[in-house]
């Protein structure tokens, strides 16, 4: 096998699951014994829970383990793990950027990480002033009248909006039936719009990568509630006539919503709220380097021009004569509640962090440098992958599997996998789905030139070997502990949880899963 | 900027490279009256030696002392747990969607999934949601999905306030209709004036809805309720706000319910305002394609091997978009994961103890505030939260004022939530509390020395 020079091999263990080596009687923590209520007896106990106590039978699937078996479980797992901490991660969309780690350090300071959301307000003001502070730089930063905090990821926050602009409809006694939603939008954008009952109709590209004009004009009506629009788009292009959009949108009394996720391409270049969106969420955990976490939690503020202000879901943090901060519930055309207490703070104080430390100028360095790498990228590997668009790109650049499925039928997937053999995470690949094998390269700022030039290199390997040996990309990857994973499979018979009777070899697991399925 | 590599050369050679002259030409492509001509009004950066003196003074002390729960009751969470989760294998990967290169998150995730499955006493439990409320509301959604002709939600008033507020505001935007159920004089949900809702709404109804133990503490007649939902054709939903108590207390999901959602946030170790924690959610198998967020599943390599995926994405909203269970994406991963941590801790014998503590704990506090004269408005079976009532609203205020300038936090007030329990206390004991932290909270409570 031709071995590739990054990834290195190195130790590795196999980890049974949790359940799977029960260490009889075991356990990782202690409690306190001793005083008098530790002796209180079981019959009261039983006597506090009437009949609701936990029958015998009610079995729990927990582990039996002392701390030490603990930590190295968890540690070997976490080796089976990429990380933007291991190497280059350039999912586009997903702006995987250095996380600091003195985000982390500020997180978990005892004076913000162990405050109830009960405390008086009084007992608050530390933490109400990092809210405050952090609502009013993200609407700068975005060019909005207000920004509200609450919105625990993304998807909410799109939620968030749209459902703020069907109260803004409501309230001017309209009901606009219709959301126009690009092909190239974001999976969440037409799920959203379809909660609220809106009709998705879907706006074609024109060659060039934009938004058709052509196509806005035909379709935006008095029934149309407005757009939902990513600006720099989902293919790294910025809608050169996103403000010639948004006036058609407004003449016709529709609202335009904005997916900030590519937000990482404007910072102190552009706002969308000067461009005309009216509402736009942010990706707390995508610009403001909050961590991934393997998949959230994440934050999604989403700030506001002044039309929509009133509708924002409460609480919003405001200030007082004297200076003092409070939880301003009292705004009667908000939307409501939309997640219990007040949002992901823990998010917030590592977005504050952040934003701090880089000031305005080290904000607008940033954007720079993630164009700039991107834009290097797209030049390094134009001549060896298909361009999906030739209009100059911002923070992300999008190539086809084009070429190599003509001459060497290599897939995009083939592809993505080869380059975990390099060492490196794939790229976004299979989206946006108006781009047949995308894939959708973002670098971000915090990767080096050395470093985004090993990114080109094992791509332009990967394209090379495509042709001279495209069997080790199909066959693709070679190097991680666990090969390519029958995903139909999982589908067609799907194992949730683990259970005594799981086998732990392959070949009798197949038949145990098929099983469960109701499959012989 | 130390998080920026980038030397003048390095961006001189690759501008040469792309043949571009100056960064500012990679932006051409925005028009100019796009652009913003002026600096962002943003604070200068500061170093991290300011910046942590800054946060640090911001910050300031943690409460010296804090009975309060009402849905974000903390628990002891070993150290571990935080050190762990600053693994950057595990804090800086992304979902996993490139399972070769994820198999750790997906393993956890798999654990995880079987660890809340079986806490809420059911066949299977998603890959997790934002919190608690959003994952009630989830539930209810998922509910009308499954009983598309029925409109009507009844809810019952003892469930967690803030879970009903954003229960109106979801359900609302669906079109949905949440009707409230009464409570008794006991604190639990009143089961008589139900069964009058459910004939007033002539097979209306998608779900019941109701929370054990409830905002007051007190353990609901699960069974009764689930059977009443079932017998009119509804979905027995059933929210819960500390999943410790299942140490102790029947699971829902083993009583028959539908859907069972909770909330994990004091066993992530940090409260941090109440967010993030981590949204529980559990259903029946047979319910599994109409189950929001995501699904990780086992499956087996192209060597033969078993390793993880996620997978039955075609609910989800990449592949589905507006035909989507639900539009959530992102969820609360690494809280999750802090959970699955910490339960594995505790483990089969450390959590059924450490329900027991609570229990003990609550048991000494109100045997030592009835010794001590204060009025108990609940005393039915019960988790870790107690109902204290006062006489008059001033001896309340002055209580609570006197303990704030201790830095000591007693309870909840109810009113806010509940006018018709005026002068109420909600007080929170766990194995965190110490019996002198009980001592000395019972004597201030009853305004008498020590």
């Amino acid at each position: 096998m031709n071995q590739p020079p990054a990834g290195r091999r190195n130790f590795d263990f196999n980890e049974p699951l949790l359940f799977e080596k029960i260490n009889e009687g075991c356990f990782g923590v202690d409690l306190p014994e001793g005083e008098a209520s530790h002796r209180i007896a079981d019959d009261l106990v039983a006597l506090a829970l009437g009949n609701h106590a936990r029958g015998e039978k009610e079995t729990l699937s927990l582990s039996e383990h002392s701390e030490p078996e603990i930590c190295r479980h968890f540690t070997r797992l976490s080796r089976w793990n990429f990380s933007i901490d291991t190497n280059s991660y350039p999912l586009g969309s997903c702006t995987m950027k250095y996380n600091p780690r003195i985000n982390e350090w500020a997180g978990r300071l005892p004076g913000f990480s162990q405050l109830h959301p009960y405390l008086p307000e009084e007992r608050l003001q530390g933490a109400l002033s990092i809210m405050w502070d952090l609502q009013n730089s993200l609407s700068e930063i975005g060019g909005f009248s207000q920004t509200t905090l609450q919105p625990s990821a993304g998807a909410q926050g799109e939620f968030v909006g749209v459902m703020m602009i069907k109260a803004a409809l409501k309230a001017r006694g309209e009901n606009r039936t219709k959301m126009l939603v690009p092909q190239s939008a974001h999976g969440t954008n037409p799920a959203t719009a379809a909660f609220f009952g809106f009709e998705v109709v879907s706006l074609r590209s024109t060659p060039d990568g934009c938004i058709d004009l052509e196509d806005i004009k035909a379709k935006m009506n008095e029934d149309t509630a407005g757009i939902m629009i990513t600006n720099p788009n989902t293919l790294g292009i910025f809608e050169k006539d996103i403000v010639t959009i948004s006036h058609m949108i407004h003449d016709q009394g529709g609202f335009v919503y904005g997916d900030g996720a590519n937000l990482n391409a404007l910072m102190g270049m552009a706002r969308p709220g000067d461009f005309g969106i009216d509402v736009m969420h942010f990706n707390l955990h995508k610009t403001f380097t909050t961590p991934h976490g393997g998949g959230g939690p994440g934050c999604g503020a989403v700030g506001a021009a002044q039309s929509l202000t009133p509708f924002l879901p409460v609480p919003l943090v405001a200030q007082k004569a004297d200076g003092a901060f409070y939880f301003d519930n009292d705004r009667p055309l908000s939307i409501g509640k939309v997640r219990s207490f007040y949002g992901n703070f823990g998010m917030m104080v590592r977005a504050w962090t952040y934003i701090r430390e880089m000031g305005p100028a080290g904000l607008k360095k940033a954007s720079e440098l993630a164009v700039l790498n991107a834009n290097y990228i797209r030049a390094r590997l134009k001549d060896h992958y298909h361009l999906a668009y030739q209009t100059d790109c911002l923070h992300e650049v999008v190539f086809t599997d084009k070429w190599q499925q003509e001459k060497n039928h290599v897939s995009t997937l083939d592809i993505a996998k080869r380059l975990i053999d390099h060492g490196m995470h794939p790229p976004t690949i299979y989206f946006p789905l108006v781009v047949s094998g995308a894939l959708m390269i973002e670098p971000t700022e915090t990767e080096s030139k050395v470093q985004v030039d090993a990114t080109c290199d094992a791509f332009i390997e990967v394209a090379a070997e495509a042709k001279s040996n495209p069997e080790n990309l199909k066959s693709a990857p070679q190097n991680t502990a666990l090969r390519r994973l029958d995903e139909a499979f999982a589908a067609r018979n799907p194992v949730l949880k683990w259970t005594p009777e799981m086998p732990t070899s392959g070949e009798a697991f197949k038949k145990y899963a098929q099983l469960l399925n109701g499959r012989e | 900027m130390r998080y920026l590599s980038h030397t003048p050369g390095d961006i001189h050679s690759m501008l040469d490279t792309m043949q571009k002259p100056s960064i500012e030409s990679l932006f051409e492509s925005i028009p100019k009256t796009a652009r913003l001509n002026r600096d962002l009004d943003l604070p200068k950066a500061l170093s991290e030696i300011e910046l942590k003196k800054t946060l640090q003074k911001i910050a300031g002390q943690a409460p010296a002392a804090s009975f309060l729960g009402a849905g974000a009751a903390s628990h002891f969470v070993p150290e571990i747990v935080s050190q762990l989760l600053l693994r950057g294998e595990w804090l800086t990967a992304y979902t996993p969607y490139q399972p070769e290169v994820s198999q750790g998150t997906l393993q956890a995730i798999f654990e995880f999934q079987t660890i809340v499955a079986s806490l809420l006493g059911c066949d299977v439990a998603n890959a997790s949601m934002y919190d608690g409320a959003t994952a009630l509301a989830e539930a209810l959604l998922m509910s009308a999905r499954l009983k598309p002709n029925a409109k009507i939600i009844l809810i019952s008033r003892a469930v967690h306030p803030e879970y009903r507020e954003v229960c109106q505001t979801l359900l609302t935007a669906a079109g949905l209709h949440l009707a409230e159920i009464p409570l008794t004089s006991k604190g639990t949900t009143d089961i008589a004036a139900l069964k009058n809702q459910i004939g007033k709404a002539h097979g209306n109804i998608a779900a019941i809805a109701y929370q054990s133990p409830n905002f007051f503490g007190q353990l609901e007649s699960q069974a009764e309720l689930i059977d009443l939902a079932h017998s009119h054709q509804a979905l027995a939903v059933v929210a819960n706000t500390d999943p410790v108590a299942f140490g102790a207390i029947q699971s829902p999901g083993n009583l028959g319910a539908d859907i069972v959602v909770s909330e994990g946030l004091g066993l992530c170790g940090h409260l941090s305002l109440g967010a993030p924690g981590v949204g529980l959610f559990a259903t029946k198998q047979q319910y599994l394609r109409q189950m929001p967020g995501r699904l990780c599943g086992a499956t087996i390599d192209s060597d033969g091997n078993i390793g993880f995926v996620l997978t039955l994405s075609t609910r989800e909203q990449h592949i589905r978009r507006e035909k989507a269970t639900s539009n959530i994406c992102t969820n609360h991963g690494l809280m999750a994961l802090a959970f699955t941590i910490t339960t594995s801790l505790y483990g089969k014998l450390g959590f059924k103890k450490l329900a027991k503590h609570n229990l003990q704990k609550t048991i000494y506090f109100r045997q030592q505030a009835k010794r001590l004269g204060l009025h108990l408005l609940f005393d039915g079976p019960h988790f870790n939260e107690t109902v204290i009532q006062f006489a008059q609203k001033e001896t309340l205020e002055k209580t609570l004022d006197n303990l704030q300038k201790q830095d000591i936090f007693a309870g909840v007030k109810l009113d806010k939530w509940y006018p018709e329990y005026p002068n109420c206390l909600l007080v929170n004991t766990t194995e965190l509390h110490s019996d002198d932290d009980i001592d000395k909270l019972t004597h201030a409570l009853s305004q008498k020395g020590l």
